[in-house]
């Protein structure tokens, strides 16, 4: 198990370097100078020669690309060419907003999912397997700023059950802080939650028609049993494969639900960082994301090991 | 319906707003006022002191140098962490701030005393020096555009200063009353600027966390005996109309200044949310490259001008909380002209025989947007179809915002549109805009006719010449055609029913030191 960590967190050095490479070298292709970006319509000639002198703009791309990555060895991200503050500050305050969010959307999702996916798949073909089926392809079919905007007219406008927007932290006030994050993370949940009840219902629906299913219900085991222990546990890996790699959904979704909500997290960070080209806020807000996911499908692999025996005797 | 003994109709009448909307004529709904709103802006309660308030505002405020004036969401909150040298009324009167008065020794200089109590928020006391520090750091800076003539700042004492110009500045009141926030030079000299603002405002920034809120806290020693009303203000940027409108609808948000421009009409009478007066003080305008063909040829760009329906664009671009607008300030702007000489626009049968004259029958063009700047591309949309019917062809081209001031700071585009947040003075548009030595000409306008009467306009102080000299600003920059006005966006805050002093000030500035909370 141990070594099988240390395997995973060795190939994920690559990928990672591969991350902050191709997002270093595409930012700079995109064509136009991020100094009149930032500076608008105040970029006079001399504004404009003035932050490319401070911020290394004209130097080759490569020494611009070893100064951030020696920077970041050294936990320098670099500063916000807009405010001047250090960029690891902006990372520190945001991040747990957007890690907060992601995982009680993917709590909210699972919690909703499974039991519905299994109980399509129990009830195949009866009326419950169809309005789950539709529900799905419902949840998959709605883009998450409008099921938030759904949701803020329905549960804060309405109902005034929560608040539309704004963020405490859970260390401040932890029931505002649910409140808070409820209604962002439904909303990212939706969609992740339609994908998982369509994998759940097809994953249980291929163990339900196998023999040893069969033959435990032979041997007299109670259904509720047989459904919780026998089949959703050997249907699980496709399950947590996907939920792995819908994290990386999860977390491209946080840009544009934190934006309607008004939740000062990494997604919002990036939006405003990526349309007013402040190069060192999406380079390392996209390399936050990216160690994000790697982590997420590091315990997804793990979760396999502990999952299938099989795996757990390979990897030792 | 009546409030305190006034009925609707009189009310408006004897309203200067409404009475200069008339002149205008055409004014729409944009500016009317419903009965809640009255008695909020005729002060019906007598303010008092304490409380809390939530401002949502539409951006993340991203610099508090005063000097950068970068983004209209740092200037809403840092004006209320610096004070200017004088303020402005909501009638465009000029009022004593920082100044206690000021008087012009002769065209080239004036003279201004300085009050004696007030007190930067790091403890140390304004003087005439910080004064001279902050207008000797302005050239660097680009709110230095608005202070053109500025040569020198002399202190004649403690609270006593004398601005040197290099010519006469019509303008320069206006300037000193949208521009002139005082920073104190120990503070810059000790601390990121951007980041820590040191004013002597109502205000004193007690938090500023990125990305999310600004917290602002009352200055007890602030130099006005009894203000600030508010104990503490927040402000939070939130993007989208809808959620900001429900956070006011839910008591979250206390104020806010933009609702979605199709609910604004039906909200005016609302039990829940109050409105201020509209104000149109946000003009959007077409700008024409005149640096290259075809829009070097003069006119060219009077037939655009012949397509323009700008009727249309306040309906389906604003909803109605625009006004038709054919210059740069609209009602109640004394400096209103109501001069249009387009009068019968659209005609497209004119714009034709000038593509003729012009020997451009077959226009194509392309406009410049930005996608994620809506009102932007939907003028482009409109546009589009206006232009259609002279058989001019337009394309939109988006590009991002790096992009997009890339093409517009080089020349390198035909047409787009855009708005200004600075029209307390004419000049402040016209003369950084269109007068051919400005380093903000971004029209490329090289014309005679438009510089002589821009220097008539404002290398003047007298302020009756400069009257006589406007309409001839207008009628050039019309003629010309290297901005063509279309509308000027109605001002109105909405806020809880307790919160009461909010109005729009020809400043655009948000002066939260006139608000207070009454529950």
């Amino acid at each position: 198990m141990a070594q099988a960590l240390v395997r995973r967190l060795l190939i994920a050095i690559p990928i990672l370097f591969g991350m902050s490479l191709v997002v270093f070298v595409i930012l700079r292709l995109v064509p136009g100078d991020p100094a009149r970006a930032v500076l608008g319509l105040n970029a006079t000639p001399e504004l404009i020669a003035q932050m490319h002198r401070t911020f290394h703009l004209d130097d080759p791309i490569y020494v611009q690309y070893l100064a951030w990555i020696g920077g970041l060895v050294r936990g320098d991200f670099c500063v916000d060419y807009r405010s001047d503050q250090p960029i690891a500050q902006l990372l520190v305050q945001d991040l747990p907003v957007t890690l907060e969010l992601v995982i009680v959307a993917m709590l909210m999702s699972i919690i909703i999912a499974i039991p519905l996916g299994a109980l399509a798949a129990v009830r195949q073909g009866h009326v419950v397997d169809k309005v789950t089926q539709g529900l799905g392809l419902v949840g998959i079919s709605m883009p998450d700023f409008w099921i938030g905007i759904t949701l803020i007219l329905l549960f804060s406008l309405s109902f005034q059950w929560f608040p539309s927007s704004g963020f405490v932290p859970f260390t401040q006030d932890p029931l505002q802080n649910l409140k808070d994050v409820f209604l962002p993370s439904l909303s990212l949940a939706v969609g992740l939650a339609a994908v998982l009840v369509r994998i759940t219902r097809a994953a249980m629906l291929t163990v339900l028609e196998q023999d040893f299913i069969r033959s435990t219900r032979a041997r007299g085991i109670r259904e509720g049993s047989v459904i919780v222990r026998h089949v959703l546990r050997n249907a699980a890996i496709p399950i947590v494969t996907v939920i792995g790699m819908q994290a990386g959904y999860l977390v491209g979704g946080t840009i544009v639900v934190e934006q309607v909500f008004a939740l000062p997290g990494i997604g919002n960070l990036l939006l405003n960082a990526t349309l007013s080209r402040n190069y060192p806020i999406v380079q390392a807000a996209v390399l936050v994301l990216g160690i994000s996911f790697v982590v997420t499908n590091l315990v997804a692999d793990l979760m396999y090991i502990v999952l299938n025996p099989r795996l757990r005797t390979a990897s030792e | 319906m009546s409030i305190r003994g006034i009925d609707r109709r009189t009310f408006l009448r004897r309203t200067g707003a409404v009475g200069a909307a008339v002149a205008a004529g055409g004014l729409g709904t944009a500016l009317e006022i419903g009965p809640r709103e009255i008695a909020h802006a005729a002060g019906s309660t007598q303010p008092v002191k304490g409380g809390a308030i939530t401002v949502a505002i539409v951006d993340q405020p991203v610099n508090m140098d005063a000097a950068d004036g970068e983004l209209y969401s740092s200037i809403e909150v840092y004006d209320n962490i610096f004070s200017k040298l004088i303020n402005v009324t909501n009638d465009f009167k000029f009022v004593p701030n920082l100044a206690t008065k000021w008087a012009q020794d002769d065209m080239k200089t004036w003279t201004l005393d300085l009050v004696d109590n007030a007190v930067f928020h790091n403890g140390e006391p304004m003087t005439a020096n910080d004064v001279k520090f902050t207008f000797d750091r302005l050239p660097m800076h680009a709110d230095g555009v608005f202070f053109a003539a500025w040569k020198r700042t002399e202190v004649l004492s403690k609270y006593r200063v004398r601005f040197h110009l290099s010519h006469p500045f019509g303008p320069f009141e206006a300037s000193l009353a949208a521009f002139s926030e005082i920073m104190n030079q120990k503070a810059v000299k000790s601390g990121d600027p951007k980041l820590h603002p040191v004013g002597t405002g109502p205000y004193y920034m007690k938090q500023w966390v990125q990305n999310d809120h600004v917290t602002l806290a009352r200055w007890n020693k602030y130099f006005k005996p009894n203000k600030p009303y508010l104990d503490q203000v927040t402000f939070r940027a939130i993007g989208d109309d809808t959620v900001r409108l429900t956070g006011l609808q839910t008591g979250q948000i206390d104020w806010i200044q933009q609702v979605p421009a199709q609910q604004s009409n039906s909200l005016l009478s609302s039990s829940q949310i109050v409105s201020s007066p509209g104000k149109p003080y946000f003009p959007y305008f077409i700008i024409l490259n005149c640096s290259r063909p075809p829009f070097n040829d003069k006119r060219v760009r009077q037939a655009i001008a012949w397509c323009i329906d700008r009727a249309q664009f306040a309906k389906l671009l604003w909803f109605g909380t625009s006004v038709t607008a054919t210059e740069a300030v609209s009602p109640p702007s004394p400096w209103y002209t109501g001069i249009d000489p387009y009068k019968g626009a659209p005609d497209p049968e004119r714009a034709k025989a000038l593509l003729k004259q012009a020997g451009k029958e077959n226009l194509h063009i392309t406009y410049l947007g930005q996608p994620n700047v809506v009102s932007q591309e939907r003028t482009g949309e409109i546009l589009k179809s206006q232009l259609a019917k002279a058989g001019i062809t337009m394309n939109i081209q988006n590009y991002a915002p790096a992009q997009y001031f890339e093409q517009f700071g080089s020349h390198k585009y035909d047409l787009t549109s855009t708005y200004w947040s600075a029209t307390l003075d004419p000049a402040h548009l016209y003369f950084p805009l269109t007068y051919s030595p400005s380093g903000w000409n971004f029209p490329g306008i090289s014309s005679k006719r438009i510089n002589a009467a821009l220097e008539a306009f404002v290398y003047t102080t007298d302020l009756k010449k400069r009257h006589a000299a406007y309409p001839e600003v207008v009628r050039a920059v019309a003629d010309e055609a290297p901005v063509i006005f279309l509308t000027n966006q109605v001002q109105r805050y909405w806020t809880s029913p307790h919160v009461h002093g909010s109005a729009p000030l020809p400043s655009l500035e948000i002066r939260l030191e006139d608000m207070w909370l009454k529950r």
